[in-house]
């Protein structure tokens, strides 16, 4: 049902596309810092004048990952997936040999890409607007690196979840929206959910966006180590598990309900 | 006068067809409200931890917050459609503007009257009617006065902002990632007392000029004068700093617009 040769080309044509609007991205990487800037700013400021009990700089390094996080995740399929259905368009990709949910998963990680190319240049800059440290140990760092990609998978995932809505209601701009500010909020991107009041926190926890940003970057700084990171990213894969489960209930009856508009 | 008319016309017109689609109009006004309340509750998360940032206290924090929201949503809500006019330039459709007897931006303008605003309006009423009998201000007439005027002109520096940057697409075709940047400096910075950056930064803020919009009202109302670090006078320049700026904003329109090129069709 994957199609390995579907990949390359879409995730090339998204990093290329990335690269030729550059200014886009780099307008994009410029809010992200913004962001971070900002948020530090908050939190400092909070620290300083407050009843705060947390240390500062862990706190700050968290908000800065989490600000390139988001950064990592602004680029979204879904209106790419509107685009189709407006038009008719996506019966091309579900005529298509290579399989439809595949075509969506490689668009998402193509942006997710893109994103990076201009990221990684930009640390400097975070470094200097925000605070960064070295993982916590070799070990925290590569728990990390497998932690973010179950964590990003997870975001794909979901993005292909929220677009199949659209072979239902055919308008997904809405749901788009709330699918954004809910997962960035959730995921811990403004805040550690172990900020939150604890009656949120609890509804956080029973969510999966979590994944993206709030385990990896625990993870990261060693705030969960040991069995209690093997522990968080076990928790990932069973969510990846479920929503890829859910991801191929839904595709075959979404088959089922292909409305072609346009002509 | 006649003008006036016309726009006002042609405004309710805008208004009457959005308000045909009522389901469209109610999911729209939630989204706001969604959207509005998750920025919300990062201040609010802060301060649950803190209790007090820059010497402001939650309801303060609230009363900064609402009022730079009601200016918001006032600046946004005759033009929360502004960013259809980047494919409008680049598909050539503003030409029709410039063949009929009315100023293309006020044709722009009551083309079309997205309800977005009214979540933020809600949002911004319900954040203030929570700070206002809970913060330290005497609301006499001078007060009351002083803060609409406040509210009137942020929501005319915001208003003149985004219609200035918006009227670079004549020239680049394409100002969307640069008015999402704009927006989130607004956005994001508007909400805060400016001591909580440093210096360098409160003369950026101060220069955009976001501090004008909410904190220096917010400042004056409340009697925080002695954390200002500029003179007194320059916190009650609101109003006139946003007619100033509407001014400027409708020079940048005039004079962007010469460099149009219809694409033709």
């Amino acid at each position: 049902m994957i199609s390995r040769g579907v990949y390359r080309p879409i995730i090339a044509c998204r990093v290329r596309e990335a690269l030729v609007f550059r200014a886009n991205s780099i307008m994009l990487g410029a809010g992200a810092l913004v962001q971070i800037f900002l948020v530090n700013a908050v939190w400092t400021a909070a620290h300083r004048s407050g009843t705060f009990e947390q240390p500062l700089e862990p706190l700050l390094i968290y908000v800065t990952l989490a600000g390139l996080h988001a950064w990592l995740l602004s680029g979204s399929v879904l209106p790419y997936v509107q685009r189709q259905v407006n038009r008719g368009a996506h019966i091309f990709e579900i005529l298509r040999p290579s399989g439809y949910l595949s075509q969506i998963a490689a668009h998402q990680l193509g942006l997710i890409a893109g994103a990076l190319l201009f990221i990684v240049p930009a640390l400097p800059i975070a470094l200097l607007v925000g605070s960064l440290s070295l993982p916590h140990t070799v070990m925290s760092g590569l728990l990390y690196v497998v932690s973010l990609t179950l964590g990003l998978g997870i975001h794909i995932l979901l993005c292909v979840l929220v677009g199949l809505s659209a072979f239902w209601t055919l308008q997904i701009d809405g749901l788009t929206l709330l699918y954004r500010i809910i997962s960035q909020f959730f995921a811990g991107t403004f805040a550690p959910l172990s900020l939150f009041p604890g009656w949120l926190a609890a509804i956080a926890d029973l969510l999966p966006f979590q994944a993206t940003t709030y385990v990896p970057i625990t993870v990261y700084l060693g705030e969960v180590s040991g069995a209690g990171a093997l522990w968080a990213v076990v928790h990932q894969l069973l969510w990846l598990a479920a929503l890829t489960l859910a991801a191929i209930a839904v595709w075959r009856r979404a088959q089922r309900r292909v409305v072609v508009q346009g002509g | 006068m006649r003008t006036a008319r016309t726009a006002w016309i042609l405004e309710r017109a805008a208004i009457r067809a959005q308000m045909q689609y009522k389901a469209n109009f109610i999911s729209m006004t939630l989204l706001g409200i969604i959207y509005q309340a998750s920025a919300f509750s990062f201040v609010a998360i802060v301060m649950y931890n803190s209790g007090v940032i820059g010497g402001w206290v939650f309801e303060e924090i609230c009363f900064l917050y609402g009022l730079r929201l009601l200016a918001h949503s006032l600046s946004i809500l005759p033009l929360s459609h502004l960013w259809t006019l980047d494919s409008m330039v680049r598909e050539a459709e503003f030409d029709r503007y410039l063949l009929r007897p009315m100023s293309p931006f006020l044709q722009f303008l009551t083309s079309k009257f997205q309800m977005s605003a009214a979540g933020d309006l809600l949002v911004a009423s319900i954040i203030l009617g929570y700070a206002f009998p809970r913060v330290d201000i005497d609301f006499s007439p001078a007060t009351v006065t002083f803060l609409m005027a406040g509210v009137a002109g942020g929501a005319l520096v915001e208003a003149s902002i985004q219609v200035a940057v918006a009227s670079l697409v004549f020239r680049t075709l394409n100002t969307m990632s640069f008015r999402i940047f704009v927006d989130t400096i607004f956005n994001l910075t508007g909400n805060y007392p400016l001591t909580i950056f440093s210096g360098f930064v409160q003369s950026f803020l101060i220069a955009i000029p976001i501090s004008f919009v909410a904190y220096f009202p917010a400042v004056v109302a409340l009697g925080k004068e002695g954390e200002l670090n500029v003179p007194l006078w320059v916190a009650f320049l609101t109003l006139p700093i946003g007619l100033l700026f509407s001014l400027c904003a409708a020079m940048t329109w005039k004079s962007q617009m010469r460099h149009y090129q219809s694409a033709g069709h």
